[in-house]
C-alpha cells in the first residue's frame, strides 16, 4: 500500500474534518475507524438527541396547541416511531458522509488502530484480519467514552439513552452539562420523571450564570427535578431499581441512571510507547494541534474538546498545519448550545468572565418578552445579553436563552470573527418580524439605543 | 479663482512642507497678506496671498509635503461659479493623491469635470477602525495580515505596541528632511577623506585683542572664514563642484556657516567671503545667526554656497570629521581653541592651539592638494592682518 500524507484515528467530527481538509489541499489520507463514520456525534449523540428534541417540541406544542387557537384531538408520544425516525435521519447522514469521504478519494480503514510507530498504524478489522499502512502525519481523533466508575443494571450512557427499548418511569442524569439537560427535556417531555444530579451550585457551570439560572428555573417549571452542588457517591441496584447514592446522603431509587460524563478514548492506541504527552487524561496539544512529537496531531474529546463544532475546528486546523498552511486555533470563538425549551447558547466571554479579567464591558440587553416576533410563535421566555468591550465597543459575547436562539448565534459567531462592534451589528438592518431583531436590539441596548424598550432611568 | 501653488525658493528646491496655514477656511484674505507658512530648504517662507478673496479649499494640510507648483490651496474670486470652483478643488485633490513621477515619464492628464474623489478603500475590521481611531493610527500605514488584507485588531495593536517603545515619534519634515536627504546623498556618492592640521592661534588672539583694543570687535569665526577664503582662492580647485563628467571651478568664494537652530541644522551663505573685511565678516555671521535662530532666513540667505565651514569649538570638541555639503568639494572641520603644549626652540611651551579637519570629495580632488589647502590655511591663520 502505499505511503499516506495523513492517516486519520476516529471518523467523528474531528477526524474526518482533518481527512477532508488534508484531501481539499492535495493530501494523500486514510481514515481508520472501528465503529460508525461521524462518530459520537452523528450516530449516538448530537444529531439522534436532536432528532428526538423535534419530536418533543413539536409534542410539546401539539399539547400547547389551544394557546394557538387550535383544538387537537388527544396526542400521543410513540417513542419506538421517535427512535426510528431518529435512526432514519442517522442513516442518511451516514451514507452522505460515506460518499462526500469517497468523492475526496479517503480511505476508509474499518477496524481498530494502534500506532506502531509515528509512521506507521496498525489496523485490526473485525475479524482479527491486520494491516498496516504507512503515513507522514498522525490525526489522533478517537474521541471519548463513557465514564461510568460504577457498574449497576440501569446504569447507562447518555449515546444509550436513546436507544432505550421502553420508556423507564423515572429517570436520573447525572450531571448538569448540554447532555443532560437536552436528555432531561426527552425523558421529561415524554412522561418519564426525571432528575438532574449536578455537582455546581447551578446546571450548565460553563455557560453564563443568568442564562444557567433562567434555564434551570424552566426546566423546573416543567417539573424536572434538579438537584445542585451534589456528588454522586455510588450506584447499587436494589428490588430491581439503581439506587443513586448522593453526597447529601439523600439516595435516588430510579428506573434509569444516566451517565452523561466522558473520559479519554485513547487507552489502546499505543501512546504513551510513541511518548505522547498527556494532560488530565487528554492528549496534550498547542493552538496548531500538535502533540509532543512531531508529525502527531490530535483533535476532538480526546484533545480536550468539548463540543462537534469544537472537533470540526481542531480537525481542520490539524489539518491545514499538516499540510502547510499556517493555521491555529487562537482568538476563534466557539459557539455553546443547549437543545430545550428554551434553548440556550453560549459565545464568547461571559460577563463573569470579563469581570474577573478585570474588563469594562458593558451589556446589552434584550428580552424577547418584547419582540414581536417571539410572541406570535409563542415563545417569549427568555433574553439576548451582548457582552461588549466599554472602550472600543467589541462584542466580546453573547448569551441567550430563548426561542431558536441556537439558529442566532451563527450570524453573531460570524460578526465576533469579523471583530464587529456594536455599533456595526447595530447598524444593520434585519428582517421584521423576526427574532433576529433581537441581536439588533441587543447591540443597540449596549449603546443606551434601545428602540423597543423603554427610555433607560437616567442613573443619579 | 486663483491657485496658491508652493513656491520655489531656491534652485536645488524639490519640495516644501506647509507649516501652517495662517488663514481657515472661508476666511478673507487680501492680495499681499501671508496666506500660508511654508518651509523648505532650510527656509521659513510665508506665501502672499495672489489675490483678493477667500480663502476657499485647503489642499495640502500642516505638516504635509508638496511638490514645487504643486496647487497646495485654492482662493475663491468674487464671480466664481460653485462648479468651477469644485472642479478645481478635485483636480488638486487628485493631484496630490497621485504619487511622484519620475522624470520623463510621461503624465496622462485625464480630462474630467465630474467631482472625481479618488481615496483607496482601506478594509479593516470595525473593533480595527475604532482603535486606529483611539490610537491615532493611520490605517493606510497598515499592511493587513486578515482574509484578503483585511486589518485585524491584531495588526493594529502590533503598531500601537511598537510605538509604544518610543517616547515621540518625530516626522520627517522640513530642516530634518533636507538634513537626512542631504546628508545620505553626500555620503553615498561622495567618497570622503579627511586631512588634520593643528594650527598655532596665537597669532589670531593676539590680532583679535590688539582689534578690541582700538575698539573693534572680530569674532574668531570672521578670522577663520577670512583666512578660508584666502586660501580657497589660492587652490580654487577646493572651491567646485563635479556635474556628471565636469569638475565646475565657482569664480566666487562664498563660504556656508553651519548654525544649530530648534529645528536643525542650517548653513547660509556669506557671499564673496574673500572680498570682506573681518569687520564685515563678523557682522554677517552674527546677523545670519541671529536669523536663523528666529527662523527668518530668506531664499536669498540659503543660495550659492561654494563651500562650507563647520565649528563645535563652543562645545568644547578638539576635533571631528564633518560631511560635506553636496554638491560642494569640501568641508571645514574647526575645533576649539585651547591652550596645548608646544615643543619649540628646544623647550615645551602652551600655546592656543585649534585643531582643523578637512573632509573633501576624493573624486574631485587628491590627498595631497588637500593637504596643502589645509597647511596654506594654517600658515595664513598664523600671520593674518587686518589690511
Amino acid at each position: 500500500m502505499d505511503r499516506f500524507d495523513l492517516c486519520v484515528l476516529g471518523a467523528g467530527p474531528a477526524g474526518y474534518h482533518a481527512a477532508i481538509r488534508t484531501s481539499q489541499l492535495g493530501g494523500k489520507v486514510a481514515l481508520v475507524e472501528e465503529r460508525e463514520i461521524g462518530g459520537t456525534c452523528l450516530n449516538r449523540g448530537c444529531i439522534p438527541n436532536r432528532a428526538l428534541v423535534q419530536s418533543v417540541n413539536l409534542l410539546n406544542e401539539i399539547r400547547n396547541a389551544q394557546s394557538y387557537g387550535l383544538r387537537v384531538g388527544g396526542v400521543e408520544a410513540d417513542f419506538a416511531a421517535m427512535k426510528r425516525r431518529a435512526e432514519e435521519i442517522v442513516k442518511r447522514l451516514n451514507t452522505g458522509l460515506r460518499e462526500v469521504l469517497s468523492s475526496y478519494d479517503i480511505q476508509v480503514l474499518e477496524g481498530r488502530g494502534r500506532l506502531r510507530s509515528k509512521n506507521e498504524v496498525e489496523v485490526t478489522g473485525r475479524k482479527g484480519e491486520i494491516q498496516a499502512i504507512q503515513c507522514n502525519n498522525l490525526v489522533i481523533a478517537t474521541g471519548a467514552r463513557p465514564f461510568r466508575p460504577w457498574e449497576a443494571e440501569g446504569f447507562i450512557a447518555s449515546e444509550e439513552a436513546w436507544r432505550i427499548v421502553e420508556l423507564p418511569e423515572t429517570m436520573a442524569i447525572l450531571g448538569g452539562s448540554s447532555v443532560g439537560v437536552e436528555l432531561a427535556y426527552i425523558f421529561n417531555s415524554l412522561g418519564v420523571e426525571t432528575t438532574v444530579v449536578e455537582s455546581s451550585p447551578c446546571i450548565l457551570p460553563q455557560f453564563d450564570k443568568e442564562v444557567a439560572i433562567r434555564l434551570q428555573r424552566a426546566l423546573k417549571r416543567s417539573d424536572i427535578n434538579i438537584l445542585t452542588g451534589v456528588e454522586v457517591s455510588g450506584i447499587k441496584n436494589r428490588e430491581g431499581k439503581a439506587v443513586v447514592s448522593l453526597s447529601s446522603g439523600e439516595a435516588l431509587k430510579v428506573d434509569k441512571a444516566v451517565a452523561t460524563k466522558r473520559t479519554d478514548n485513547m487507552s489502546s492506541l499505543g501512546l504513551p510507547e510513541l511518548g505522547v504527552e498527556t494532560e488530565n487524561g487528554f492528549v496534550k496539544v498547542n493552538e496548531r494541534m500538535e502533540t509532543s512529537i512531531e508529525g502527531v496531531y490530535a483533535a476532538g474529546d480526546v484533545a480536550g474538546g468539548s463540543s462537534s463544532q469544537e472537533a470540526f475546528l481542531q480537525g481542520t486546523v490539524a489539518a491545514e498545519n499538516i499540510m502547510g498552511v499556517d493555521s491555529s486555533t487562537a482568538g476563534r470563538f466557539i459557539p455553546r448550545c443547549v437543545y430545550a425549551s428554551p434553548e440556550a447558547v453560549s459565545l464568547g466571554i461571559t460577563e463573569e468572565e470579563a469581570r474577573e479579567k478585570g474588563l469594562t464591558v458593558t451589556v446589552g440587553r434584550f428580552p424577547f418578552s418584547a419582540s414581536g416576533q417571539a410572541l406570535c410563535i409563542g415563545e417569549g421566555e427568555g433574553f439576548v445579553k451582548l457582552i461588549v468591550d466599554t472602550k472600543y465597543d467589541e462584542i466580546l459575547g453573547l448569551h441567550m436563552l430563548g426561542p431558536r436562539v441556537t439558529e442566532l448565534v451563527g450570524g453573531v459567531s460570524l460578526a465576533m470573527s469579523l471583530e464587529a462592534t456594536a455599533e456595526t451589528m447595530a447598524e444593520a438592518v434585519y428582517p421584521h418580524p423576526t427574532l433576529s431583531e433581537a441581536l439588533k436590539e441587543a447591540a443597540l441596548s449596549s449603546l443606551g439605543r434601545s428602540i423597543h424598550l423603554p427610555r433607560p432611568k437616567r442613573r443619579i | 479663482m486663483r491657485r496658491i501653488l508652493m513656491p520655489r525658493m531656491d534652485i536645488d528646491m524639490e519640495k516644501g512642507s506647509v507649516v501652517e496655514w495662517m488663514k481657515p477656511e472661508g476666511e478673507a484674505v487680501a492680495e499681499g497678506e501671508p496666506v500660508v507658512k511654508i518651509m523648505s530648504e532650510k527656509v521659513t517662507y510665508e506665501v502672499p496671498s495672489p489675490a483678493s478673496g477667500t480663502l476657499h479649499k485647503i489642499i495640502v494640510t500642516a505638516a504635509s509635503e508638496a511638490s514645487i507648483g504643486q496647487v497646495i490651496g485654492l482662493l475663491r474670486e468674487q464671480g466664481d461659479t460653485e462648479e468651477e470652483l469644485e472642479a478645481a478643488v478635485n483636480e488638486a485633490v487628485v493631484r496630490h493623491a497621485e504619487p511622484e513621477r519620475k522624470e520623463g515619464e510621461r503624465r496622462v492628464e485625464v480630462v474630467s469635470h465630474a467631482p472625481r474623489r479618488e481615496t483607496a478603500r482601506i478594509v479593516a475590521s470595525p473593533v480595527a477602525k475604532r482603535l486606529a481611531e483611539e490610537h491615532g493610527v493611520d490605517l493606510a500605514r497598515i499592511v493587513g495580515t486578515g482574509p484578503e488584507g483585511r486589518i485585524t485588531k491584531e495588526d493594529v495593536l502590533r503598531l500601537v505596541e511598537e510605538a509604544s517603545q518610543f517616547s515621540e515619534t518625530i516626522p520627517l519634515t522640513g530642516v530634518r528632511r533636507t538634513v537626512a536627504e542631504r546628508m545620505a546623498e553626500s555620503f553615498r556618492a561622495a567618497p570622503h577623506a579627511t586631512v588634520t592640521i593643528d594650527v598655532d592661534m596665537s597669532h589670531a588672539v593676539d590680532l583679535r585683542k590688539r582689534l578690541q583694543e582700538s575698539g573693534v570687535d572680530v569674532s574668531y569665526n570672521a578670522l577663520i572664514i577670512k583666512a578660508t577664503a584666502m586660501a580657497l582662492r589660492e587652490l580654487p580647485i577646493l572651491n567646485s563642484t563635479l556635474k556628471g563628467t565636469e569638475i565646475k571651478v565657482w569664480k566666487a568664494v562664498n563660504i556656508c556657516v553651519a548654525i544649530d537652530t530648534p529645528s536643525g541644522l542650517v548653513a547660509p551663505v556669506v557671499k564673496n567671503a574673500d572680498q570682506r573685511s573681518l569687520v564685515d565678516l563678523t557682522g554677517m555671521v552674527e546677523e545670519l545667526a541671529s536669523k536663523a535662530k528666529e527662523e527668518r532666513l530668506t531664499a536669498e540667505d540659503m543660495k550659492g554656497g561654494t563651500f562650507t565651514i563647520t565649528n563645535l569649538g563652543m562645545f568644547g570638541v578638539d576635533q571631528f570629521q564633518p560631511i560635506i555639503n553636496p554638491p560642494q568639494a569640501a568641508i571645514l572641520a574647526v575645533g576649539r581653541i585651547s591652550q596645548r603644549p608646544v615643543v619649540e626652540g628646544g623647550g615645551i611651551m602652551a600655546k592656543p592651539t585649534a585643531t582643523m579637519s578637512l573632509a573633501f570629495d576624493h573624486r574631485i580632488v587628491d590627498g595631497a592638494p588637500a593637504a596643502r589647502f589645509l597647511s596654506r590655511l594654517r600658515d595664513i591663520l598664523q600671520a593674518l592682518e587686518e589690511e
